[in-house]
């Protein structure tokens, strides 16, 4: 009987490492690029802007946007930095994610190997704050 | 001919330790100072309650101090146990509880927050980060901690403009990095752009209260449908 509940503990145990993770909760995740995506400042309301944009991966378009809208001068100076950032071969964009396949990102960071653009000041690691890292 | 008398409402709450008018300061240790020519020898002074120089309500840090340590930890929890994926997701249950409920109590909503509404704001605002500051632009300064209050808020949290009537804080920038003090400001900040989306859209709803925190103009936008999904998770308990 005992050898029994171990055998199928350790299946549980098995069953449980081999299923793929779908879908689990708000994570991190990186998407890198060799050309410059869209970005922009919109207005929306009382002289608030929200800094936006997007990209197609494989035929499905990603929407890019900030956790609020800010004053026009700290959208603008975001949006003149990623787009620095941008000019180089190779940048990636960071963002937070509902879930895996989320279509949409709330960006963290816009970053190449020399220079990055933050949302927020000094952020600390991902793996301090998501337990998701996709 | 009989005087009518002026009705006042006097009742504070009960989990506020001086009169309506005044706040708690904490007992403290003085260092020898000199005050308008007098030499005062260093001594240890006594909590006692101060009178607010403006008259009106105001919550001091000591104060909001005194209330979450006696108070919070007996509450029955009303908050979703839920992370949403954030590793410090479940941290500020209890401040969420306590000050939703205090805020609740003092400014009578029709629609009470909800506790787990404000938890679904950390998560958009800060991602759980105490620590948390981003630059807002020159009109309200930075944003900082958990639900991001900004340097203008502060101000008119203090009475600045007389933005709000009654019910205020009395805080230090740096004050917001306290988990504390930011949740105790935000909620109160979150009841004002509450009165101001009411006077827009009258009688709004928590949601176009949010939409007015963030600064978007459409629920369509993506950060409002991310907040709608979140609470959406946290109701239904989906993780």
């Amino acid at each position: 009987m005992r050898e029994l509940r171990v055998k199928k503990f350790k299946f549980v145990l098995l069953f449980a490492f081999l299923t793929p993770h779908y879908s689990f909760g708000v994570g991190v995740k990186d998407f890198c690029f060799d050309k410059p995506t869209y970005f922009n400042c919109i207005e929306e309301r009382n002289s608030n802007f929200s800094l936006q944009g997007y990209f197609e991966l494989e035929g499905v378009r990603y929407s890019i946007s900030t956790r609020r809208a800010f004053d026009l001068d700290r959208c603008e100076d975001g949006l003149k930095k990623i787009r620095q950032v941008m000019r180089d071969d190779h940048f990636c964009i960071e963002g937070e994610v509902l879930d895996q396949d989320s279509k949409h990102i709330t960006v963290n960071q816009v970053y190449n190997s020399k220079i990055r653009w933050t949302y927020f000041i000094n952020p600390p690691k991902k793996e301090q704050i998501y337990e998701y890292i996709y | 001919m009989s005087k009518k008398k002026k009705v006042v409402d006097d009742k504070k709450h009960p989990w506020r330790k001086c009169p309506l008018g005044q706040h708690w300061r904490s007992p403290s240790h003085v260092d020898a100072h000199t005050r308008k020519k007098f030499n005062v020898k260093e001594h240890y002074r006594k909590g006692t309650c101060v009178k607010n120089r403006s008259g009106r309500d105001t919550l001091y840090d000591d104060e909001i101090y005194l209330i979450s340590n006696s108070f919070f930890s007996k509450m029955k929890p009303k908050i979703s146990q839920n992370k949403l994926g954030y590793k410090k997701g479940n941290e500020y249950n209890q401040l969420i509880d306590g000050w939703v409920k205090y805020w609740n109590d003092i400014l009578k909503p029709k629609v009470p927050l909800d506790p787990d509404f404000v938890k679904v704001m950390i998560a958009t605002e800060s991602s759980f980060n105490p620590k948390a500051k981003a630059y807002a632009g020159k009109r309200a300064g930075h944003a900082r901690g958990l639900m991001q209050v900004t340097d203008q808020t502060v101000k008119y949290l203090s009475g600045h403009r007389k933005e709000l009537r009654n019910h205020l804080l009395h805080l230090e920038q740096d004050d917001l990095y306290d988990p504390n003090i930011n949740i105790a400001a935000g909620i109160r900040w979150l009841y004002r752009k509450k009165q101001i989306a009411d006077a827009r859209y009258k009688e709004a709803s928590w949601l176009e209260t949010i939409m007015l925190y963030k600064g978007y103009r459409s629920m369509n936008h993506p950060q409002i449908k991310k907040f709608i999904k979140l609470y959406e998770r946290i109701k239904s308990e989906e993780i």
